[in-house]
């Protein structure tokens, strides 16, 4: 009569011990063999963010910078962007930009930097005026990953005043969550997919870029302070410099030669010195490189070709020079 | 529906649950005709997408009732003839001038599988080998049998109708833990182990990437097999098997003897055994005898490497398929008359001779693969970068890898056999195999996590 139950009760345990010794044998080989790639992936997990910011935290005189697609090397392998080349040349750097950053994601970095003891010795800020559109719902809404974070320590004004895309996975989040907490091949899965198939866009040539393309992109109505991008671009360069972190920022370079239908008034023009005012109130050194690119060294509208990210480290390296943090 | 898939088994499951309600033929055979056409019409939601491959099987029907009851040689070669040419017409052979092709996107998968199925009625009606009159039930359960649709095994209608009606499988304990598992490995080849050597095929030099992609296509179809055998039985029914260790074989004949079984089995009962009995009747020489079976051989296996493929391309891989079984044979015949049957034998019983001669057949359809997964391009750029002494080398080694590699996997796997646990063979231990099921399944979702992808790709749907 025992002998049954006995014998599915063993089968079970051996289910159990099998799975158990396989997902720790994973999350032993991915916490020592996933490598650090240089810059976030498109569709970075909190696992990888997390472990990047542990990265962070653990290196003396490191440098992090916050951007978008700009300075995460749109379109160019990983070692041909200008935050490679400057670690290339010994600068101890994190780059924390992505596809699709924007100036609340600074802020919720900025908030998980404080919580988790980030403690860079300069954060470099790429501030774009294209990402500040009042008219994009894109420019408010926070990474997954991000928002995964930074949750904790986030208001309910900051929840009103911002997007947060629920997760696609498909499973329930209550086992979503659990999966990820206990299976890190199942939390870095993005992460190691791009490690294994690459994670740029050089598959294919860009397409030749229009000025057309562009139409709308750029908000010229005048920056104000009610300006969600602004509050938070705001926010974010307070709130690292109330924790004593020196922040560069520096204005994204824009194709102007492309552009200049488009953003070639005085009403662009007053929305740089605008963003140049704000930063430097709050205490942040400020680079203006908006028109520093000729139009050979973009992409498209702000996109850098290889030659335009060696021309932005060399200006980011002689910067940090300038501010003694190379 | 992509088979296999976790859609797939969901959908076997709920026909598994049904079918098994009632053992009454009728209701089996209702149960499944609903099912196959379910299934088949899964892979358009627009009829016109749909109508060629219903048009190929209402041919096959027609022909086969009008065989049933006229036996005429000239109304068979006639119906025969139709067939084919409806069949490259639909499949858009590469001599099919591109302006006569329909001028719409249709569903052709599994479209030549259901041809060898319908092919094969159409002759043995003819014959009057059947054994019965084929109903309409009948014709679509068995040409359409959602559980081989995609890409086989081809199974001959007597032995399908042996367990769909006349005898279902018993549905024993030991037999379904037997399917499952052989699901969970299919799943596992499949999912795991075939994007893995696609990834390093991908990434290797040509010589490795010639290997790695042999290994590749024999993970991704013998794994197709597991999973739709195995699923099969939870019906009551048994399909046959495609795969028998081929890279065991230890010569090209032997090989093709165990590398898609069925689809041998086809060409060896209506291609190879028809024409040896036509050569030997025009050539009644004994001493010519093993020469017409050698030219027999290279007919079948060309046209066994053609059915490959629609293009150019599969022509040289059909003259290197017929090349390499006839060669094989000649060799046979040569060294049988230069040593004697009993010292020939003796020979292929030597470990070291064997463990060449696997190797050797290994390499052999390793490189042929070439004009199969290679563009002419590619492979122009390949004769140009390893020339002839370039490419014999690479085919030395990769022979010689292949020999070692096989020889350690063969005595890894009867050391495992000879292993026991309470004087029973460790391999058949319950928990053993729970465990190994465990982990399959673990390292299978593992991969599928991080892919994040449609259900892999098969292969040998594309034929």
């Amino acid at each position: 009569m025992t002998a049954r139950p006995l014998r599915v009760a063993a089968v079970i345990a051996t289910v159990l011990a099998v799975t158990l010794a396989i997902v720790a044998a994973q999350n032993a080989a991915i916490a020592t063999l996933m490598p650090h790639l240089g810059r976030l992936t498109t569709d970075f997990s909190p696992a990888f963010l997390r472990r990047e910011l542990d990265t962070a935290t653990a290196r003396p005189r490191n440098v992090v910078f916050l951007g978008d697609s700009v300075l995460w090397g749109y379109r160019l392998p990983v070692e041909q962007t200008a935050v490679s080349i400057l670690a290339a040349h010994g600068c101890v750097c994190t780059n924390l930009a992505f596809k699709s950053g924007n100036p609340p994601n600074d802020y919720a970095l900025a908030r998980v930097f404080r919580a988790r003891g980030v403690r860079p010795r300069a954060v470099i800020v790429e501030v774009n005026q294209k990402v500040l559109s009042a008219a994009d719902p894109e420019y408010r809404t926070l990474h997954p990953a991000v928002a995964a974070l930074a949750s904790p320590y986030l208001t309910g004004a900051d929840r009103a005043a911002l997007d947060v895309p629920a997760a696609s996975g498909g499973l329930p989040r209550g086992l979503d969550g659990a999966l990820e907490r206990a299976w890190l091949l199942y939390a870095m899965r993005p992460d190691i997919r791009a490690a294994l198939y690459h994670d740029d866009d050089t598959d294919a040539p860009a397409p030749p870029a229009t000025a057309a393309q562009y139409e709308g992109s750029y908000d010229l109505s005048p920056l104000t302070a009610r300006n969600t991008g602004v509050r938070y671009l705001d926010s974010s360069v307070a709130a690292l410099r109330a924790d004593g972190i020196p922040v560069i920022a520096f204005l994204t370079p824009t194709n102007h030669t492309l552009l200049r239908d488009y953003i070639d008034s005085p009403a662009y023009a007053a929305n740089g010195a605008f963003l140049r005012r704000l930063l430097e109130r709050r205490g942040a050194r400020v680079a203006d490189w908006d028109r520093a690119f000729p139009a050979r060294e973009f992409i498209d509208n702000d996109h850098l070709t290889a030659a335009g990210q060696r021309h932005l480290a060399a200006l980011l390296e002689r910067l940090l020079h300038e501010a003694r943090l190379e | 529906m992509n088979v296999p898939s976790f859609a797939f088994l969901a959908f076997a499951a709920a026909v598994a649950a049904l079918v098994n309600v009632s053992a009454a033929p009728t209701w089996r055979r209702a149960v499944l005709l609903v099912a196959n056409v379910a299934f088949a019409a899964s892979f358009s939601r627009d009829s016109a997408q749909l109508a060629p491959f219903a048009a190929l099987l209402v041919a096959g029907f027609l022909a086969l009732k009008v065989l049933e009851r006229d036996k005429r040689g000239s109304v068979f070669v006639l119906l025969l003839a139709l067939q084919l040419v409806l069949f490259c017409w639909l499949k858009r052979y590469a001599f099919v001038p591109p302006a006569l092709s329909l001028p719409w996107a249709y569903v052709t998968v599994g479209m030549s599988y259901v041809f060898f199925r319908v092919l094969h009625l159409t002759i043995d009606a003819y014959q009057d080998a059947l054994g019965e009159r084929v109903g309409v039930v009948s014709y679509a359960n068995y040409t359409l049998n959602f559980t081989s649709l995609v890409s086989g095994p081809i199974q001959f209608y007597r032995d399908y109708r042996r367990t769909e009606t006349e005898a279902p499988a018993p549905l024993t304990r030991s037999a379904l833990g037997a399917a499952a598992q052989r699901i969970v490995l299919g799943f596992f080849k499949v999912s795991v182990v075939s994007p893995v050597l696609l990834f390093a095929h991908e990434r290797s030099g040509i010589a490795l990437a010639a290997a790695l992609f042999a290994v590749y296509l024999y993970a991704n179809f013998s794994g197709y097999m597991d999973v739709v055998v195995g699923t099969a039985r939870f019906l009551r029914l048994e399909l046959p098997e495609n795969f028998d260790r081929p890279f065991a074989a230890t010569g090209y004949a032997e090989f093709w003897g165990r590398w898609h079984m069925t689809l041998s089995m086809w060409f060896k009962t209506y291609v190879y055994s028809p024409l040896l009995m036509a050569l030997m009747r025009r050539y009644p020489s004994p001493a010519a005898e093993p020469y017409l079976g050698v030219l027999a051989y290279f007919v079948t296996f060309f046209f066994v490497g053609v059915w490959h493929g629609q293009t150019a391309m599969f022509l040289v891989f059909g003259v290197l398929q017929g090349a390499g079984v006839s060669a094989n044979k000649l060799y046979q015949i040569a060294m049988q008359r230069k040593l004697g049957r009993k010292r020939y034998r003796a020979l292929c019983a030597r470990p070291a001779y064997a463990a060449l001669s696997r190797g050797l057949t290994f390499a052999y359809f390793a490189f042929t693969l070439l004009w199969f997964w290679a563009s002419s391009p590619q492979l122009a750029a390949f004769g140009a970068a390893l020339g002839v002494a370039g490419a014999a080398a690479a085919f030395a080694c990769v022979a010689f890898a292949a020999a070692l590699a096989l020889w350690l996997i063969e005595a890894a796997a009867a050391w495992f056999a000879r292993l026991r646990a309470g004087g029973a063979p460790l391999a058949s231990s319950p928990y053993v195999v729970t465990a190994w099921c465990t982990a399959l399944v673990v390292l299978t979702l593992s991969v599928t996590a991080v892919l994040n992808a449609p259900a892999p790709h098969i292969v040998y749907r594309a034929f």
